[in-house]
């Protein structure tokens, strides 16, 4: 464990007899531009389920920052053995448009104004060494009819091997990504952290790991910064509700405001890649918008009109279905920075050397997806002899469900499913 | 006088009291052999108790009480009555049924009652630290009346008598039996009333005769309820509940020192105890070698007693999970305690909490609790993984240290091959007293 990881442990460690606000430390020889700050997450420096940008700050840092925070899992107990339908429907009833999230923050970032954009480094995550997959009977998710039942799934993380074995013989890569991460709304009161928006939040898009950049436009002064519903690895998708749940004994971020930029909807930057998005209940608007962003982002990159940028798209961009759970459905498309490239359109329609495929097509995006999705759980039962709760499951951790040929009448999903999951003597 | 102090001294004078009465009464249902008499008027009493409630009147008032009497003298009646049965069919038998029927008539009654699973544990478990003043006035002199009537009848009813004579004694024991349970069950519920009852008295008979029996039973009460009751408060745990293990755990201890009392009986059980122990390894050393990642409870014990045990097979990586996930399992308990001194201090003290921030704290204790669970995982997988790996070494050392402990001279065979007699002390000559 390095000098920064130490000292880190040690202030959240103590943190409860500390009850710890963010804390300013100074690390020696340590050549960074701004400061250092740490964050732990207790009742203190933690929100749960809402969004409010009256919410004192819990820590206040410059441009340039570096902040090392803690995150919290949250709470799945609800779903125990014997707990009915009607308690747990009661425990959500009787708090009306909370999310589920506990969120390390806000932390204001002293410079950011409305119009500006916050830059986000993910510099570093070391998620804590277990998480949990989980299916809420009969409520959320992606088939919460024909799921009336529910599990919990304990899964140990092996750092070293960066894998988790989700049932025997069948190892997730870990890749862990913040499920969760934005700024403040601009409309005042308390919303629901469930669904995301130009404000970012709970965008579930796994590509947003380490060495990543998240921009987002800033609603309020401050900016107001907020992180949690950790994963460890997700399914495009997540159809099931939930990813790899964990949490993160460090999420280490770099934040920066840019003045010159301008966004009405969040970017990611990877080292290959630009990734838009789009947002709705309805995946066909949301595959709307994200053509739009898209359309326009390559327009910008390539010097095309509009037009020419949308038309573009469906050649170069790799569209993924992000999530279909959030209350808002997300799609995320993937462009090359590399104007003479294309990204990844492998859209198999049937086995391939590396993948397990489910394909479906409908003009409405949300029946194809659901039919895509559906095929891949009911496949996983019948080829792989998965219990049915655990193939709902690992479909929502590890299935790739992607966006294809939208061009025509019908809207086609292709999901997948790679077959270097299924390793004889994982576990050994 | 400290928290504890004020806390604690009623119930546990009150616990002097219920001591006094029920281990007098259990040295004569031991006689009677009816020993589970006291169960069945308990859940008859509890059984009154529970119509009570559901007729309307509050816990604890008298109309409850009188249904309870009620219920209990109708049933001794019903025993009374039945003892000639004994001669074909035991009376436990009937003794059995009634307990069970009066707690499943006690669920049926309260099954659409709200609070009514409630009702239940309040009726076995009890509540013995809410006892008040007024409760000991009563009881002590109404205990002390039924056990000096029961003390003056005491020759007539160990005298086996017959006909109507016979059953009126019987049903003045059940009778005088069922006030005293009525009155205790109400105060310390079904289950301490009966540890009250069948443990001292046991604990009595094993260790003398006569009347020594008696004061045997008291004693060992007496300090069975301190120890109870402290255990109870220092580590916060449900007072009724702690008490009767307390009173399991003092007859295990006595069971286990009465045959330690003779040197030569002493001998016998520390060669049995080796056996035992021995056998132990040499089953965890199977165990290990053929399930490595199920419980193992021996090697679990070895590793609480002594987590140097854990060290030596874990590697350095394996050690430092688990130690991080044991620090934050214990980070996380403290925060959940932080929390509930939060919410418990906003009752007493200061100003209450808002619902928000009682739902808000209830949300991180949930959360805690789960990410406790989850740490907990981690170490319980990383010790599985270490002794998946070094599952046949460990087997190994396990099998050596069973032949190590194994009195190998039971078996009579040494090393030359000839057969040798077992070395037997002489026994004592029986003296005249």
């Amino acid at each position: 464990m390095n000098k920064v990881a130490r000292v880190f442990v040690s202030v959240i460690v103590a943190s409860s007899a500390t009850a710890a606000l963010g804390q300013s430390v100074a690390l020696p020889g340590k050549k960074m531009q701004g400061k250092f700050h740490l964050l732990p997450a207790t009742l203190e420096t933690t929100q749960w389920g809402w969004f409010n940008n009256a919410q004192p700050p819990v820590l206040t840092v410059e441009s340039g920052d570096t902040i090392m925070m803690e995150t919290m899992m949250h709470s799945h107990n609800q779903v125990v053995p014997g707990a009915t339908i009607e308690a747990i429907k009661k425990l959500r009833t009787d708090h009306p448009g909370r999310g589920p999230h506990t969120l390390t923050g806000p932390i204001y970032v002293n410079g950011a104004e409305p119009g500006d954009v916050l830059k986000v480094k993910i510099n570093k995550i070391v998620p804590r060494a277990y998480a949990t997959n989980f299916n809420v009977p009969g409520m959320f998710g992606e088939f919460p009819k024909e799921y009336q039942d529910g599990q919990v799934k304990y899964l140990y993380l092996d750092w070293d091997r960066k894998v988790t074995e989700f049932l025997p013989g069948v190892l997730i890569p870990i890749k862990p990504f913040p499920g969760t991460i934005g700024v403040a709304r601009k409309e005042p009161g308390q919303y629901s952290s469930v669904p995301p928006g130009e404000y970012a939040g709970n965008m579930d898009i796994r590509d947003l790991t380490e060495g990543t950049v998240l921009y987002v436009p800033v609603f309020v002064p401050g900016a107001l910064l907020w992180s949690g519903d950790s994963h460890a690895a997700q399914g495009n998708g997540e159809v099931n509700l939930t990813a790899v749940e964990t949490a993160y004994r460090e999420l280490n971020v770099t934040v920066e405001v840019l003045k010159d930029m301008k966004l009405d909807m969040p970017r990611i930057e990877t080292p290959k890649s630009w990734i838009t998005m789009g947002f709705d209940q309805d995946l066909n608007k949301a595959l709307d918008q994200v053509k739009a962003q898209t359309g326009r982002f390559l327009s910008e990159q390539r010097k095309l009109s509009p037009d020419e940028g949308a038309k573009l798209m469906a050649k170069v961009s790799d569209c993924r279905i992000s999530q279909v759970v959030n209350i808002k459905k997300g799609i995320h498309c993937l462009s090359p920075k590399s104007a003479s490239t294309k990204e990844d359109m492998e859209r198999p329609t049937k086995e391939t050397a590396r993948y397990y495929v489910t394909h479906a097509k409908d003009a409405d995006l949300n029946k194809a997806m659901d039919t895509a999705s559906m095929s891949m759980i009911k496949w996983l039962e019948s080829s792989k002899g998965i219990a049915r709760l655990d193939a709902y499951g690992l479909a929502s951790a590890a299935m790739d469900c992607r966006l294809g040929d939208v061009s025509g009448a019908e809207k086609n999903v292709h999901c997948l499913m790679p077959k270097s999951l299924w390793v004889a003597n994982a576990g050994k | 006088m400290s928290d504890a102090l004020a806390l604690l001294w009623l119930p546990f004078v009150l616990s002097i009291v219920l001591v006094a009465i029920h281990t007098f009464l259990g040295l004569q249902v031991l006689a009677r052999n009816v020993v589970f008499v006291d169960l069945a008027l308990a859940q008859i009493a509890a059984l009154g108790a529970t119509v009570a409630f559901m007729l309307g009147h509050p816990v604890s008032s008298s109309g409850s009480y009188a249904y309870s009497l009620a219920f209990t003298l109708a049933a001794a009646v019903v025993l009374a009555s039945t003892r000639s049965w004994s001669q074909r069919v035991p009376q436990e038998a009937l003794v059995g049924v009634i307990y069970v029927v009066a707690a499943a008539a006690a669920f049926l009654v309260v099954e659409k009652a709200p609070q009514g699973t409630e009702h239940i544990k309040q009726l076995l478990t009890g509540n013995i630290l809410t006892t008040g003043a007024h409760d000991l006035a009563f009881v002590t002199p109404l205990y002390a009346l039924v056990g000096c009537g029961l003390w003056a009848a005491r020759a007539r009813l160990a005298r086996s008598g017959e006909g109507s004579s016979k059953w009126l004694w019987d049903f003045f024991f059940y009778a005088c039996f069922g006030v005293v349970v009525t009155s205790s069950v109400a105060l310390a519920g079904v289950l301490l009333v009966f540890s009250f009852l069948i443990i001292p008295a046991a604990i009595g008979m094993l260790y003398a005769d006569g009347v020594r029996r008696l004061f045997i039973g008291w004693a060992v009460g007496v300090l069975a309820s301190c120890v109870g009751l402290t255990a109870s408060y220092v580590w916060d745990l449900p007072t009724g509940s702690t008490m009767v293990c307390t009173f399991g755990a003092t007859l295990a201890i006595a069971g286990i020192v009465w045959p330690l009392r003779s040197r030569d009986t002493a001998a016998i059980v520390a060669r049995g105890a080796r056996v035992g122990v021995a056998l132990a390894l040499a089953a965890s050393a199977a165990w290990i070698a053929i399930a490595p990642r199920e419980d193992q409870p021996l090697l679990d014990a070895l590793e609480l007693v002594s987590p140097v045990v854990r060290e030596m097979y874990l590697s350095r990586n394996e050690m430092q999970i688990y130690t991080d996930a044991d620090e934050y399992a214990q980070r996380y308990s403290r925060e959940a305690d932080r929390l509930n001194d939060k919410e418990a201090q906003s009752r007493w003290q200061g100003e209450p909490l808002s619902d928000s921030d009682v739902r808000r704290i209830s949300s991180f204790l949930q959360s805690y609790n789960e990410m406790r669970r989850g740490e907990e995982f981690v170490k319980r997988e990383v010790r599985a993984r270490a002794r998946t790996r070094v599952r046949w070494v460990l087997g190994a050392v396990l099998l050596v240290a069973a032949c190590a402990v194994f009195p190998w001279r039971l078996l009579n065979i040494p090393v030359d091959g000839a057969r040798r007699p077992l070395r037997v002390r002489p026994q004592a000559a029986p003296s005249d007293s």
